[in-house]
């Protein structure tokens, strides 16, 4: 035993360190597999070190153990000897023997301590484990074999499984029938099965070109995300409630279940498709990110940790284990989660590398968050810029029909309002003061931009901030945006602000329209809309100093009719506002404030600077101007009339031809209608997703020595496991560094240290789900205690392709499904049993028990009531009950018709599960499940025998066959014929005929409905 | 190199086929002794098993040790004393108040002089056949995760219970019951619900099958009403008959033999289960004896019945709740926080009685020398009260560095107490038995050694007892 193990590990280690003597790496093996465990480290058992020369002159506790002279009678000798060392697990002749010619030959010892890493041997991987090696070169595979014939050859897959075959002299089974093929390969990428016309279809043409545009189609369908999906969910433990005491459900997390959907059916590339699972929110911080990187998250989570400090710090401990442990078998097949208190006892991973890992991911927490839906946004950005283009020719239109009649006196009476006085006439116009700085945003060259902002009096530059536009009416503000202008240049004491505006949407608050300020923004007087008193103006002022309400209605103006607003600001404390030229509420007394020229300037769209909080404002600003005087009644009662009178649509509506009139009108319908949309889009645009919390500054990480967290040693800073590739493993993070750039490195370091073993835990999983068994069986684990590859130049082969094609999953199914090995037959063969029992060198196509989920849609499918909605919430099969804040879930007495979805849909709590999914070998979603039991028990046969949903799934059916009304109603006997083809997709035989015939006489269609969905022939993938 | 290769369906066949004790688990011990062991090939088996099934009464929320089973004079000396203590302890709701005294008063019992409280008088008259451990200790003082300890040996979801162990290495003794059945409290199940009895990693047949009350105690056992029995049968022979020609067509398959005599055992369990389930043959004596007809016992009375018949008829493992969910009030549990006398007088009345009663009928039927049973729960309680720090109040907190259980039959020393506590029951002073100790004792017990009971799982081969465990031996006659 021992003697075949070292010659596997000798020839793994030739292959990569040649230079390397063999007996050294034996005792060194030897040591470090039975005897540094206790010997060596900082508190070795015994004071015993024997990792280095030093150590081991030392000796131990009891004294010197090991004398040159006498090393027949040594210590060292005699406990090995006698048996009792080591302790647990006896050494076998032959090592005992090893270990006594080393003493003897002076028991030789390397200065610098051994690393227990750096050897494989058969106790243990060491650095030039296979896994993290390199993928191999591919040898030379012969063209042709003699095991094979021409037409099985279909991919270079055939040529490696081939070479297994005839060392093993074993026969491969000849290409399936092809009823089973097409079913096979439905199951197998869909999970859906054919229907009985598609398979007679490919009966009656099976060749090379229908079945690669089967497959073709397969893969298009959004069947196969919903397929590929469920596996991975698997292994990743994706579950919907906490777990734990409370379990509580998690009603948002099925959006990372329709990200992996998504993702795999547009074949993202796989290490893209790793990255944004593990800083998603970083990459694509919208609602596709945070829902891809609750991966980190989906796991169960302690929410009860009780009072203590101790019971805090270890639930902390076991949460970073948990996602260490999934994240590293997950992507590398390495067991990570053994580090934690100890060096991993079979895999070269130290605990200072579990700690690196727990460095990257300390900072990431458990919750829900409200995030941007992107594609909603591009929606409602969409939306939003039509919608201002209707605005636009609107407002063109009713400025083209005003200018009109500003050039008609005849018609220049129908624009006053009731109470507007006669003596508004030109000649106060002429008197009219010349205003300090006055702007006119209107760009009537038509297209949007950010020149000429300077006023027309003064020539003030300015400076537009973010993304607002000057546009054909006017500065177009986004709530996100604003203009500075440089300093003013004089100062300003009384005065008058005055501007004309379109407030959109009207339910905003405390934005600015003109503000007047110090640079600082410490000190301002501004128009400000909604700050105090919903959809009111305000003259706003720094710690509200020098405003009262004004105690006006509320603004009520629609989007295409713009407003005139006026404040004015007296000498002797007196403020007033006005609105299209009339007094607006009540005029109030306060102090009065003196701007110097040389500290002070205008904002447009900002209450006040620094940017930020509610001080900025949504809507147009069409023009504007500042007067260093208290204006009259009069002259404001001009200015709200003269120049861009867009407050009377009326009157524009008057002056307007009947086409003129007619293009109005359209626009006003179709801007009510969008705004209702935009309405719809906007209560949509974030949703609530369970993710990752980040933290902007989970601080220092230490090593905990055996795990204990009250055993602190030194900081270990964020980083990968050394092990695993050349790339730095320490990411040069300092203990400040946030979770965003942790995660962002950790990230880059899982797809690019080590990309052999990325693709090579990739490919086997893909190749576990299309023949029930890993190259490596064991999916999760590529270290010492797993499986070891049974065809290690295909998995290098399959691995290297992978990566050369970019890592797209769907050009791997494609090799997979097209090869001979795929496309055998599986029945079985005597001889080939005899001798490979278990299949592990493919002479066939495996046979399995279908899987929960493929069982459960199979049904829906044939039944006819299957649901096909792609994503969206889970469906709920379980009730919940809470009890003083615990979740209890049962499952429902029936599935209602709003669960008849696919099962990758189902609302997935941990606990309780479904009676039939359970005996079908559905994991439970605690713990990552890289592979399914596959079980046929009794409990398996009550359920698929009683379960109401066999019932409802058995009379669904027959009503689809045999419709209630129509003349040619069949009778149950005229139905076994239409039941063999829909559930075991082929015509009875006489014999079956017969025999059905008996039991649907006796007890109706449903009886044989239910019976064919408890046959092997159903229940078995071949 | 990969003796985990071995086909799962075949497992389950022999599981299911092969009768008696052993034979499925030398079988399922051979083949991963080839891989463990293959250097020294130590037996899997641990000597003779003195148990060959056992039944678990498991308290939810916390048994008070010192109101119960583990007297402390001290306590009674130093009531409204305050505990004279810097350390801050890992407690619950870190509330603490004075030293309190039992409610409860304690005696000797029987011949043994066993020293047991008045809290369970009809239990406290077996003293006798009791085993006590009064040194056991926890990792946890928070219910769901040190209740999943006291099952599964881990603090958290997803490891499999005893009860699927002891399935998974033993199998069932008969093969028209499932090997693990679980029979919950009447007011509901305990905080964590399934995944206290779940088969976590191990395959699925060895997840607790939950019986309950009434005429579908297994869930899918029966059609739904309108099949008739006729139509049932003749359905099942048409499965049937379309699944043998399948195996004349297509010539042995594993697969297809399992299915085919998969049908034929859930066949017997059809009528099995309801045989056993339905107490027609019990004498009104036994009835009484249980207290099924009284409103306090009723609930604890039957389980505990259908317990014995369930083990009677060949069920490997029985686990018995006490206690539903954890929250609320009045509490359904043993969570004493609010007031020891009120919450444990309420609980103890619906158990003693029946639990008294199933010792006394296993002893009178002769299946309490190969029978365990076990009394435990997940941690007891602080011998201050959970009030004021000036006041001894009448609830008490959880304690995870001291509480006691009980066992019975099945070779233990019977009459015998094991292990102390400090001198107020705050702490254990000599002979700590963990969780893992006392489930390497249980499977010592039935025959196996503890870390030879493994399943591979996420790179380690797992165990019930994790890396841990050492098996009790003076608690073993």
């Amino acid at each position: 035993m021992l003697s075949t193990l070292l010659a596997i590990a000798i020839s793994l280690i030739a292959t990569h360190t040649s230079s390397l003597v063999a007996d050294e790496a034996t005792i060194h093996g030897l040591l470090a597999g039975r005897c540094l465990e206790c010997h060596s480290g900082n508190d070795p058992r015994g004071g015993l070190d024997l990792s280095s020369r030093d150590g081991l002159a030392k000796g131990s506790d009891s004294g010197i153990i090991f004398d040159r002279q006498s090393w027949e009678s040594s210590l060292l000798l005699n406990v090995i000897e006698s048996g009792d060392m080591p302790p647990k697990g006896k050494l076998t002749d032959d090592e005992k023997k090893a270990l006594r010619d080393w003493i003897k030959s002076g028991a030789v010892l390397p200065e610098t301590p051994i690393d227990r890493f750096k050897f494989t041997s058969p106790y243990r991987a060491g650095y030039d484990w296979w896994a993290l090696q390199p993928l191999l070169e591919p040898n030379p595979v012969p063209k042709s074999n003699g095991n094979l014939n021409e037409q099985d050859i279909r991919d270079p897959i055939d040529l490696y499984v081939s070479r297994g075959l005839s060392e093993h002299q074993l026969t491969a089974n000849p290409s399936a029938a092809p009823r089973s093929l097409i079913r096979r390969v439905y199951l197998d990428l869909t999970g859906l099965p054919p229907s009985y016309e598609e398979v007679s279809e490919f009966e009656k043409d099976p060749s090379d070109d229908a079945y690669k545009a089967i497959v073709e189609r397969l893969l298009d369908s959004p069947a196969y995300g919903e397929r590929w999906a469920r596996h991975w969910l698997d292994v990743v433990r994706f579950g919907e409630s906490d777990g734990f005491e409370r379990n509580y459900p998690r009603q948002s997390s099925w959006h990372y279940r329709d990200w992996v959907i998504d993702a795999l059916n547009q074949d993202i590339a796989y290490d893209h498709f790793v990255r944004m699972q593990i800083a998603g929110d970083l990459i694509d911080p919208n609602d596709t990110g945070f829902a891809a990187v609750s991966f980190l998250v989906s796991g169960v989570h302690n929410t009860v940790v009780g009072s203590s400090d101790r019971m805090i710090r270890i639930a902390k401990q076991d949460e970073l284990e948990e996602k260490i442990g999934t994240l590293s078998q997950t992507f590398l097949g390495l067991t990570a989660q053994c580090a934690r208190c100890h060096e991993h006892k079979f895999d070269p991973i130290s605990s200072e590398s579990y700690y690196r890992l727990a460095a990257s991911l300390t900072g990431v927490a458990h919750g829900e968050r409200e995030v941007l839906q992107a594609s909603q946004q591009a929606r409602e950005q969409a939306l939003e810029k039509q919608r201002q283009e209707w605005l636009e020719r609107a407002s063109a239109l009713d400025q083209r029909a005003l200018a009109r009649l500003d050039s008609d006196p005849d018609r220049q009476r129908l624009a006053r309002q009731p109470g507007e006085r006669a003596n508004t006439d030109s000649q106060s116009a002429a008197n009219m003061p010349l205003p300090i700085a006055a702007w006119n945003f209107e760009n009537p060259n038509g297209e949007a931009n950010a020149d000429t902002l300077a006023d027309s009096v003064r020539g003030l530059k300015a400076e537009l901030h973010g993304n607002g536009l000057r546009t054909p009416r006017g500065l177009l503000l986004d709530g996100q945006s604003y203009l500075a202008t440089e300093p003013i240049g004089v100062d300003i004491s009384s005065k008058t602000l005055s501007a004309w505006v379109t407030v959109d949407p009207l339910e905003q608050s405390g934005g600015g329209i003109i503000s007047l300020q110090t640079l600082d923004g410490s000190i301002f007087d501004a128009i400000v809309y909604g700050e105090r008193d919903a959809k009111q103006w305000m003259a706003g002022s720094n710690g509200f100093a020098r405003s009262q309400s004004f105690q006006a209605p509320q603004e009520d103006s629609p989007a295409d009719q713009r407003v005139h607003i006026a404040i004015r600001y007296q000498a002797d404390g007196t403020v007033q506002a006005f609105r299209n030229g009339v007094p607006y509420g009540n005029p109030y007394r306060t102090s009065t404030q003196t701007f110097q020229g040389n500290n002070s300037q205008f904002l447009f769209g900002l209450r006040h600077g620094p940017p930020g909080g509610n001080r900025f404002f949504k809507g147009v600003v069409h023009s504007a101007a500042c007067f260093d005087s208290a204006l009259s009644d009069d002259t404001i009662a001009l200015l709200g009339a003269s120049q861009s009178r867009g407050w009377d649509l009326k009157v524009a509506w008057e002056t307007m031809t009947e086409s003129e009139r007619e293009e109005r009108q359209e626009l006003r319908n179709a801007l009510a209608e969008i705004e209702l949309e935009l309405k719809t889009v906007r209560s949509q645009l974030r949703k609530k997703i369970y993710t990752v919390i980040s933290n902007a500054n989970p601080g220092p990480t230490k090593l905990l020595v055996r795990g204990d967290v009250y055993n602190e040693a030194h900081e270990v800073r964020p980083g990968g496991i050394s092990s695993v590739g050349n790339d730095p493993n320490d990411f040069g993070l300092g203990s400040d560094a946030s979770d965003a750039e942790r995660r962002a490195s950790l990230a880059a370091w899982i797809t690019n240290a080590n990309r052999a073993l990325l693709a090579r835990v990739l490919v086997n999983r893909v190749w576990h789900y299309h023949f029930g068994s890993g190259i490596v069986d064991t999916p999760n684990d590529f270290g010492f205690n797993g499986g070891r590859p049974s065809h290690p130049e295909l998995l290098d082969h399959l691995a290297t392709r992978f990566l050369d094609r970019g890592m797209k999953l769907k050009d791997l199914h494609r090799w997979i499904v097209h090869s001979g090995t795929y496309r055998r037959s599986s029945e079985p063969n005597a001889s080939n049993m005899n001798k490979d029992s278990s299949n592990r060198w493919l002479w066939r196509y495996p046979v399995r028990r279908l899987d929960g989920e493929s069982a459960r849609d199979s049904m829906l499918k044939m039944a006819g009531v299957l649901n096909a909605q792609l994503g969206g919430p889970s469906y709920v099969d379980v009730d919940f009950r809470d009890n003083n804040g615990t979740t209890y879930y049962s499952p429902k007495a029936l599935e209602t018709e709003d669960c008849f979805r696919r099962t990758v849909y189902r609302f997935n709590p941990r606990c309780e599960r479904s009676p039939l999914l359970d005996v079908l070998d559905c994991p439970d979603p605690s713990t990552t499940a890289p592979k399914r039991a596959n079980t046929t028990t009794p409990l398996q046969a009550l359920s698929l025998l009683n379960n109401p949903f066999i019932f409802q799934m058995s009379e669904a059916l027959v009503g689809q066959l045999r419709p209630s009304t129509g003349a040619s109603k069949k009778t149950d006997q005229e139905l076994v014929g239409p039941l063999f083809r829909s559930i075991l997709l082929r015509d009875p035989d006489p014999d079956e005929e017969t025999y059905s015939r008996e039991l649907v006489s006796k007890y109706g269609a449903t009886a044989l409905a239910r019976a064919l969905w408890n046959t092997n022939e159903f229940l078995v993938l071949e | 190199m990969n003796p985990w290769n071995t086909s799962m369906h075949r497992r389950d066949w022999f599981q299911w086929v092969n009768r008696g004790v052993g034979a499925t688990a030398a079988l399922a011990m051979l083949a991963r002794d080839g891989v463990l062991r293959a250097a020294d090939g130590s037996p899997a088996n641990n000597g003779p098993a003195r148990a060959k099934r056992a039944i678990q009464i498991c308290l939810v929320g916390g048994l008070s040790h010192l109101d119960s089973m583990d007297y402390k004079p001290e306590l009674d000396r130093l009531h409204g004393k305050t505990l004279n203590t810097t350390e801050k302890p890992d407690i619950f709701f870190g509330q603490m108040g004075l030293l309190r005294k039992s409610d409860w008063a304690f005696r000797p019992r029987g011949s043994s002089g066993l020293v047991l409280s008045e809290l369970f008088p009809n239990i406290a008259e077996q003293a006798d056949l009791l085993t006590v451990v009064r040194s056991m200790v926890t990792e946890s003082a928070n219910h769901t995760p040190a209740l999943f300890f006291e099952n599964s040996g881990f603090e958290f979801n997803g490891f499999p219970s005893m009860g699927s162990w002891l399935s998974y290495g033993l199998g069932s003794i008969a093969d028209d019951l499932p090997a693990y059945v679980v029979l919950p409290d009447g007011r509901g199940g305990p905080n964590g619900g399934a995944s206290n009895w779940t088969n976590g990693f191990l395959p699925g047949q060895n997840q607790g099958v939950v019986f309950h009350a009434g005429t579908h105690p297994v869930r899918d056992l029966n059609p739904i009403s309108s099949v008739s029995q006729a139509e049932d049968v003749a359905t099942r022979q048409t499965i049937d008959w379309l699944n043998r020609r399948n195996l004349e067509r297509h010539g042995h398959e594993d697969i297809l033999s399992a299915r085919i005599q998969s049908y034929e055992l859930a066949a017997k369990m059809q009528s099995s289960v309801p045989l056993v389930s339905e107490f027609a043959d019990e004498t009104q004596a036994t009835k009484d004896l249980y207290g099924i007809d009284q409103p306090e016992t009723a609930d604890m009375g039957r389980r505990c019945l259908l317990g014995r018949r369930l083990l009677e008829k060949g069920v490997r493992f029985v686990q018995l709740y006490s206690g539903g969910p954890i929250a609320g009030s009045p509490r359904t549990s043993w969570d004493a926080h609010e007031n020891v006398f009120e919450n444990h007088s309420l609980e103890a009345k619906r158990i003693d009685q029946p639990v008294a009663a199933l010792l006394a009928d296993l002893k009178a039927r002769g299946m309490l020398d190969d029978t365990l049973v076990l009394f435990t729960t997940e941690f007891g309680r602080t011998p201050f009260a959970q009030s004021a720090a000036d006041m001894a109040g009448p609830g008490r907190d959880h304690n995870r560095y001291a509480f006691s259980t009980w066992m019975a039959g099945a070779g233990l020393r019977p009459g015998f107490a094991y292990g102390e506590s400090d001198d107020i029951g705050w702490k254990v002073a000599n002979n700590p038995v963990t969780w893992h100790d006392l489930h390497a004792t249980i499977l010592h017990l039935f025959g196996i050694d503890h870390e030879q009971l493994v399943y591979y799982h996420n790179g380690i081969h797992r165990r019930l007892t994790n890396v841990h465990g050492h098996v009790v031996h003076d608690l073993i006659g």
